[in-house]
């Protein structure tokens, strides 16, 4: 019984050594018109804006919704995008922050609040 | 059943010997050792032109496994890494001087040891494993690796093995801090990868 017990210790070690690696740091990064797309992006949520796919995808005048909605796809694939159906019209899908959007303007705040300092 | 905020909490104690069956304690034992002796290998037809000396590389893989052994099975880990160890040092020095082998296999097993017993004095007396965070291994990552350099260094200079101990303990240092992040990053990716992707709502 011990013995079970001292091998289900040393698998919930591994479970858990294998959820602190899934939850190792990486660096986001972000290409300049995928950083142009974020910060349009903020500006709009800021104001409270609800923004579907569609609008964000002539969020930059001079980039072609293609390459703004490849933008939309490489975001969500890196978790700094989220989308989110409406409620009542399935078809429409808003494009949302995630925990690690709001990590990635933190981020830049922090370093604009250090920068600040004399 | 099992994992964070499971009320079965496992406290993680690196000085408490494993009550484990012979035949799980051999497991553990042969798969660490042979872990070790197959990273080691591997590091050396990888990184053969990283190599700082002749026991010292700029990226040193298997020392990875030494944290992740010690972790996992305290201290079965740490006898695997020794027995290892002393495998690889008489494969690359030979048996003639076994004191010498013994004492670099010894350090080896034990600075990891002496590592996550420094961390734990830190995060509290024992660490729960269930509350392990990136940053926490990261951490350990960092002082394992500076404490087996520290360490093996010490011992190279002491017994005269080394001319240039500051830039050989920073070598080795530098090495198995490597080693050591491109394997748990090399294991992040082969889980994000194997992680199905979200099937709801493609942009």
């Amino acid at each position: 019984m011990k013995n079970d017990s001292q091998a289900s210790a040393t698998y919930v070690r591994f479970l858990n050594l294998i959820q602190a690696i899934r939850e190792l740091p990486t660096f986001p990064q972000v290409d300049p018109v995928e950083e142009r797309l974020l910060n349009a992006l903020a500006a709009a949520w800021h104001n409270n804006h609800r923004v579907t796919v569609l609008e964000a995808m002539k969020l930059a005048v001079d980039v072609s919704p293609t390459t703004l909605h490849r933008r939309l796809k490489t975001l969500r694939k890196k978790g700094l995008l989220a989308l989110k159906v409406d409620e009542t019209d399935t078809r429409v899908k808003y494009v949302v922050a995630t925990e690690k959007t709001d990590a990635y303007f933190a981020a830049f705040g922090k370093c604009l609040a250090e920068a600040r300092q004399p | 059943m099992f994992g964070r905020g499971s009320a079965a909490i496992i406290v993680f104690n690196p000085l408490a010997v494993p009550n484990l069956s012979v035949r799980a304690f051999l497991v553990q034992l042969s798969v660490i050792t042979g872990l070790w002796i197959g990273l080691y290998a591997l590091n050396g037809w990888l990184f053969e032109r990283l190599a700082f000396s002749e026991q010292v590389s700029w990226v040193f893989l298997p020392a990875a496994l030494r944290m992740i052994a010690v972790l996992l099975a305290g201290w079965v880990g740490a006898l695997g890494i020794f027995l290892g160890t002393l495998a690889t040092c008489i494969y690359l020095l030979g048996s003639n001087d076994p004191y010498n082998i013994l004492i670099i296999a010894g350090i080896s097993a034990l600075a990891p040891t002496a590592a996550l017993m420094v961390c734990t004095s830190f995060w509290g007396a024992q660490i729960n494993l269930a509350g392990l965070s990136a940053t926490n291994l990261l951490v350990l990552s960092t002082v394992a690796a500076g404490f087996t350099a520290i360490m093996h260094n010490a011992y190279f200079m002491l017994s005269g093995k080394v001319d240039a101990v500051a830039s050989s303990t920073g070598a080795m240092f530098v090495g198995d801090l490597i080693g050591t992040l491109i394997v748990l990053y090399g294991a992040k990716w082969v889980l994000h990868a194997l992680v199905p992707k979200s099937a709801t709502g493609a942009a």
